[in-house]
């Protein structure tokens, strides 16, 4: 169950940074927010760290069902 | 079939001339590529065994071929006969199969043998090519003889090339092995290298990456090297996701290896041992005890030979198979699995001796061609899939549809840049989203399959757990999942009276009583007539009870098995010395054994045990009162009354005799016929399969639950019907049980079929698995959804084409778990029970996540719609905002619903039908404008109420802290941002009130009922126990004193416990809250737009609890009074 739990909310973090990725690359060159572009980039590479680490567990849980 | 190799081209209805000029002609008419000239001109100089000569008057010539793609037949009618040899044939069938079909090719010689001399007359008189082809496919359906017709041993051996002494030589192997391929099953195909790619460089994630990058590179964002970083990471990340799924699939794959059986054939003239997959057809097995039969084979020599055809059959029940070259003449419907001669790959030795040549290999043998009709059909998504394909494009839908609108209307009528609305846009989109929806339907479902796990039943596919819910119709077999699939002989006949048996399994323990009265072993067995039977049972007997680890099990055949136990139980365990056997042989129905019982003496005893009829009609004499007399009518009307009796009642009979020395003095030999006669009659057992304690119950709550059952059996139908009726299955008021056999099902069509599906339940005994296909198919096209359970080969297509297939998981063979959506590990028909209750949980749980869910969405969507309708109104939810309550309130508390256990009372509902929906317009509607008005309602007044206690509004006048122009966060005010948290806690504190209600659809959260007891129970005890192993031990101690005085306190007050009796749903909570002390207290409040307000407006937020909590509460009180009152959601 807990395998499940953090995929699921790992897969659901690594969503929500890529969206707020491309969030703020708009509300960059809009001009309302000062974020730095290594800031942007380092939250699309954590998101990409979520995602990967998601889909290994769930291939776990997989594995263990079959 | 015979027809669908034949084309009326290939019909001659006129044949005349020599025998010669007719195969020309015949061969003419087959299309073969390259032409078989030279082939047929073989067989006319030398026909040999290439002829058979099924009648006098019908001539089967018969070719293999390289290049032909399917088997073609000729058939020509003379009626004035072609001479040949001396015989007049009417009729010449030229059969011409694909050289690497062997299997195929001599089940069509066997098949035509059969079945055309049974038609020749109709044959003759048909008038054209249409009729013939219309009299053979009758001919193949009507016909009462087998379809499987044996050649000789000389003819297969023929037909395969080899030969029966040694086998094949080393280089036709190896040939043969290239032509036929190794001896494997199909499996499923895994997907191609470039859908993989596809899949992990396209899926949601990385299009929402692709999106960043790419957004980089456009015109006024102007930040390349960001762009190319971003897609970099894209890259690396899919590429990432490849391996780890090549990985996954390696390591399955090299699991599968380990499992290749090995095999001893004889090649060469010399016996050695091979790998099952480098078998090909014309190789000579040598088999014994305990082996497994790798491909199918004929017998050509065979000892004491049994098997077991449990994983092509279903029934445990091992089968004798011999040598025979005799014609096999069964009555009625065949089954080919019956066949004497024939060894059948999947099957098991279970004792003797055999050798057999292989005919058939991989995909060309009967399971390869079940294998191939499993695979072949499609699965269906399942009613879960198809609701949430229908409710992601609904909800989809709906968000673009107002997303758009409000792009539009931000941009055309509010007076913001596209780029403004465009944002906006995206608010809306993301608002509406549900985008907790599937991973909570996978948490669910997962949550589902771990209980059910628990509870005996795995599910191999998630989406199954869920169509449970739904199950109208139950088929389940008998054998094992209803009954324990074990024999127990509960009642025997001696002395004129009939005692009862009980106990337990194989276990060698349990009372004897007449009428009701119990009755000691050591006085039973000084009943002469008693202990003669318990000392036949035991004697003749070749089963071996033993125990293992203090489970008692047998060796050999359950029926002998549980005669030793019977004896066991009466106290007997002499030892005898065997000095003659005559095995049981299916046509005499009965074994005898001559033994000396005491070594010291030189007297010897014969005894017999049968079927009764057969035995009684040797018996002279008969055992009773103490004495031995002669037998006379009254005695044997009052044995077969009393067989009669207990037959009817689904009871197998064995019957019991003896001869003593004296009638046996001047016997020389002990053969069947010499020593099986003039016998003294003992008595009668009668055995049973019995039923599993727990199934009536579950049968009981089926019926509660609305659910159908039908029991499909290969068993007898008296035995079927007597289990079933002690199951409860059957009309609960009326006690009407329908209980069709397979001869029956073969003559009905589907519309009487229908009739009987209808309504009611059913027994089917005597079913092939064929049928059972049929039976499932047509109560599916009644629009039922069906779950069957299934163990051989033969099910397989029956359990894929099942809305939920469900294989056995002790019994149950390869096959069978890779077609079925489910296996019990118990193989118990209760645990069926439990896992339909789950899977109603968890649909159940998924509307209320999807009602939690909806009911969310106003809070966010309001503020955009009032800002854009009344333009002097600040915007109260930014996007990031919403984004906030996606990540914060959606997902854990939401998952949380999602693990729901089952409510009370959920199996007294009739199942939900197949086609209700998750998400109707009703649905939406009433989540939006009903609890979600309320929601967002409790947000305003905060809001408001914020502004009062913050003096920048009151009733009196003022307004609330106005947006920055056009929409320039970085311009945004103080008082603005606290206005905006303001707004947004109580997003947080009615979802907390949401969930907590959505837990239960009738059931007060307040109330002693709301925890099923059983679940109570297990929560306290997991309360209890509770103790991390990783802590240091001086602190486990107190943690568990700390744990067991929490059980105790929660166990005094369980309503308490019912707020904290969901992990989940309290870890989302304590989620939640911090993630807003995250967002209003940390830096992450000048990326969400947030600022903190006074601890009163944090607190006035609460109300929105308690007003959601009194209204769910009220609307549950009226539920429970028998109003729904759906209208309010």
């Amino acid at each position: 169950m807990r395998a499940v739990i953090s995929a699921t909310l790992l897969e659901k973090l690594a969503r929500h940074m890529a969206f707020l990725a491309c969030m703020a690359i708009l509300f960059r060159s809009a001009g309302w927010l000062q974020t730095g572009q290594i800031a942007i980039w380092l939250l699309t590479v954590c998101a990409s760290g979520f995602h990967l680490g998601a889909r290994m567990l769930k291939r776990h849980q997989q594995a263990y069902l079959s | 079939m015979i027809s669908e190799c034949l084309g009326p081209d290939q019909i001659h209805l006129a044949l005349s001339g020599s025998f010669e000029k007719a195969i020309r002609k015949l061969s003419i008419s087959i299309q073969a590529n390259p032409p078989m000239t030279e082939a047929v001109e073989a067989l006319l100089t030398s026909p040999g065994e290439s002829l058979l000569l099924p009648t006098d008057h019908i001539g089967l010539p018969h070719l293999r071929l390289s290049g032909l793609t399917r088997p073609q037949l000729a058939i020509g009618f003379s009626r004035q006969g072609i001479p040949y040899q001396g015989h007049r044939l009417h009729i010449i069938l030229f059969l011409v199969s694909p050289e690497e079909d062997a299997a195929d090719h001599i089940k069509l010689l066997q098949r035509l043998s059969a079945v055309v001399p049974q038609i020749e007359k109709r044959l003759l008189q048909a008038g054209s090519a249409r009729d013939v082809i219309a009299i053979l496919k009758q001919g193949e359906k009507q016909s009462l003889h087998p379809s499987y017709r044996n050649l000789s041993q000389a003819q297969v051996a023929f037909e395969l090339g080899t030969d029966l002494d040694s086998g094949l030589s080393d280089i036709q192997a190896t040939e043969r092995l290239t032509l036929h391929g190794p001896n494997l099953l199909n499996k499923p195909l895994r997907p191609h290298w470039y859908i993989k790619v596809i899949r992990n460089f396209f899926s949601f994630f990385a299009i929402l990456l692709w999106t960043a990058g790419l957004l980089c590179y456009a015109p006024g964002v102007d930040m390349p090297q960001l762009g190319t970083a971003i897609l970099v990471v894209v890259v690396i990340n899919g590429i990432f996701a490849i391996l780890q799924e090549q990985r996954s699939d390696r390591a399955v794959e090299s699991l599968q290896k380990l499992f290749t059986h090995q095999c001893r054939v004889v090649r060469g003239g010399r016996t050695r041992q091979i790998d099952a997959v480098e078998l090909a057809p014309g190789d000579l097995l040598v088999l014994e005890e305990g082996d497994f039969v790798p491909a199918d084979a004929r017998i050509v020599e065979a000892a004491e030979l049994e098997v077991d055809n449990a994983s092509l059959t279903g029934e445990s029940e091992s089968a004798k198979r011999y040598k025979s070259d005799k014609p096999v003449l069964l009555e009625g419907n065949f089954l080919w699995i019956e066949l004497p001669n024939v060894l059948f790959a999947g099957s098991v030795v279970v004792r003797g001796t055999a050798r057999a040549v292989v005919f058939g290999t991989g995909m060309n043998t009967e399971i390869g061609k079940i294998a191939n009709l499993t695979q072949a059909i499609a699965t269906e998504p399942s009613p879960l899939q198809k609701q949430l394909h229908g409710t992601v494009f609904a909800i989809a839908t709906l968000a673009a549809t107002l997303s758009l609108a409000f792009l539009l209307l931000g941009w055309l009528g509010a007076g913001l840049n596209f780029l403004q609305a465009f944002v906006f846009c995206i608010g809306i989109f993301v608002a509406n989203v549900p985008e907790g929806l599937l991973p909570t339907v996978t948490l669910s479902l997962a949550m589902g399959v771990t209980r059910m796990a628990k509870r005996q039943a795995i599910v191999k596919n998630l989406s199954s757990v869920e169509t449970l819910g739904c199950t109208t119709v139950i088929c389940s077999d008998k054998t094992g999942t209803l009954t324990q699939n074990l024999v127990m002989v509960n009642r025997f006949w001696a002395d004129g009276r009939i005692y009862d048996v009980t106990g337990d399994g194989y276990a060698p323990y349990g009372q004897f009583r007449i009428q009701g009265q119990p009755v000691e072993p050591a006085r039973l067995t000084e009943n002469p007539s008693c202990a003669r039977l318990m000392a036949c049972a035991h004697i003749c007997n070749n089963a071996v009870l033993e125990n293992k680890k203090g489970r008692w099990g047998i060796v050999g055949d359950p029926t002998e098995g549980a005669l030793i136990v019977l004896a066991r139980k009466a106290g007997f365990r002499g030892t005898c010395q065997r000095l003659h056997i005559n095995p049981f042989e299916s046509v005499r129905k009965r074994m005898s054994v001559l033994v000396k019982p005491d070594l010291a003496e030189s007297e010897t005893i014969l005894y017999l045990k049968g079927a009764l009829v057969e035995t009684l009609a040797l018996c002279n004499r008969i055992q009773r009162d103490g004495h031995i007399r002669p037998i006379n009518d009254g005695d044997r009307q009052e044995i077969l009354k009393a067989s009669d009796d207990l037959a009817r009642r689904g009871l197998r009979i064995l019957a019991f005799a003896w001869r003593d020395q004296d009638s046996m003095q001047n016997l020389v030999d002990y053969s069947v016929e010499n020593a099986e006669k003039q016998l003294v009659f003992i008595g009668f057992t009668a055995s049973l399969d019995p039923l599993r304690p727990t199934v009536p119950e579950s049968v009981r709550a089926c019926h509660r639950a609305g659910i159908r059952l039908m029991m499909i059996t290969g068993d007898y139908p008296l035995t079927a019907e007597s289990i079933g009726r002690e199951a409860g299955i059957g009309n609960p008021e009326s006690g009407a049980l329908t209980v069709v056999n397979g001869a029956r099902l073969t003559e009905m069509d589907d519309d009487a079929l229908k009739v009987i599906l209808r309504d009611g339940e059913t027994i089917f005994a005597r079913v092939a698995p064929e049928q059972k296909l049929r039976i499932v198919t047509v109560l599916r096209e009644l629009g039922e959804v069906v779950a069957v359970t299934g163990d051989g080969v033969n099910d397989g297509p029956a359990l894929r084409r099942a809305d939920i297939g469900i294989a056995m998981g002790l019994r149950g063979t390869d096959v069978a778990k890779e077609a079925a959506h489910m296996i019990l590990s118990d193989d118990n028909f209760s645990s069926i029970v439990a896992a339909i209750e789950e899977g109603r949980a968890i649909f159940e749980n998924i509307k209320r996540f999807v009602a939690y869910i909806l009911n969310s969405n106003p809070q966010e969507m309001y503020p955009y719609i009032l800002w854009i309708l009344f333009p002097q109104m600040p915007l109260s939810m930014t996007i990031m905002g919403v984004l906030a309550v996606d990540i914060g309130t959606d997902l854990i508390p939401a998952m949380g619903l999602g693990i729901e256990r089952p409510e009370k009372g959920i199996m007294d509902r009739p199942p939900r039908p197949r086609r209700e929906k998750l998400l109707s317009m009703t649905f939406i509607l009433q989540s939006y404008f009903v609890q979600g008005g309320i929601l967002a309602l409790a947000c305003y007044l905060n809001y408001f109420f914020a502004g009062w206690y913050m003096g920048w509004w009151s009733p009196a006048g003022g307004s609330m802290p106005a947006s920055p122009p056009g929409l320039d966060m970085s311009q945004a005010t103080q008082a603005y941002l606290m206005s905006l948290t303001a707004y947004f806690f109580p997003t947080v504190t009615t979802q907390i009130a949401n969930v907590m209600c959505k837990r239960s659809w009738q059931t007060s959260l307040f109330s002693i009922q709301f925890l099923n007891p059983q679940h109570r129970l297990a929560i306290l005890e997991r309360i209890r126990t509770w103790c991390p192993d990783t802590l240091p031990v001086f602190v486990q101690p107190m943690l568990q004193r700390i744990a067991a005085l929490l059980s105790r306190f929660f166990h005094r007050h369980p309503v308490l416990l019912n707020l904290v009796s969901n992990p989940l749903i309290d870890a989302g909570i304590i989620f939640e809250l911090a993630i807003c002390v995250l967002l209003f207290y940390t830096g992450l409040s000048q990326l969400y737009w947030f600022a903190p307000v006074p601890w009163p407006i944090y607190l006035s937020a609460f109300h929105g609890t308690v007003l959601l909590i009194a209204f769910e509460e009220t609307k549950k009180y009226f539920r429970r009074k028998g109003h729904p009152l759906t209208f309010l959601g």
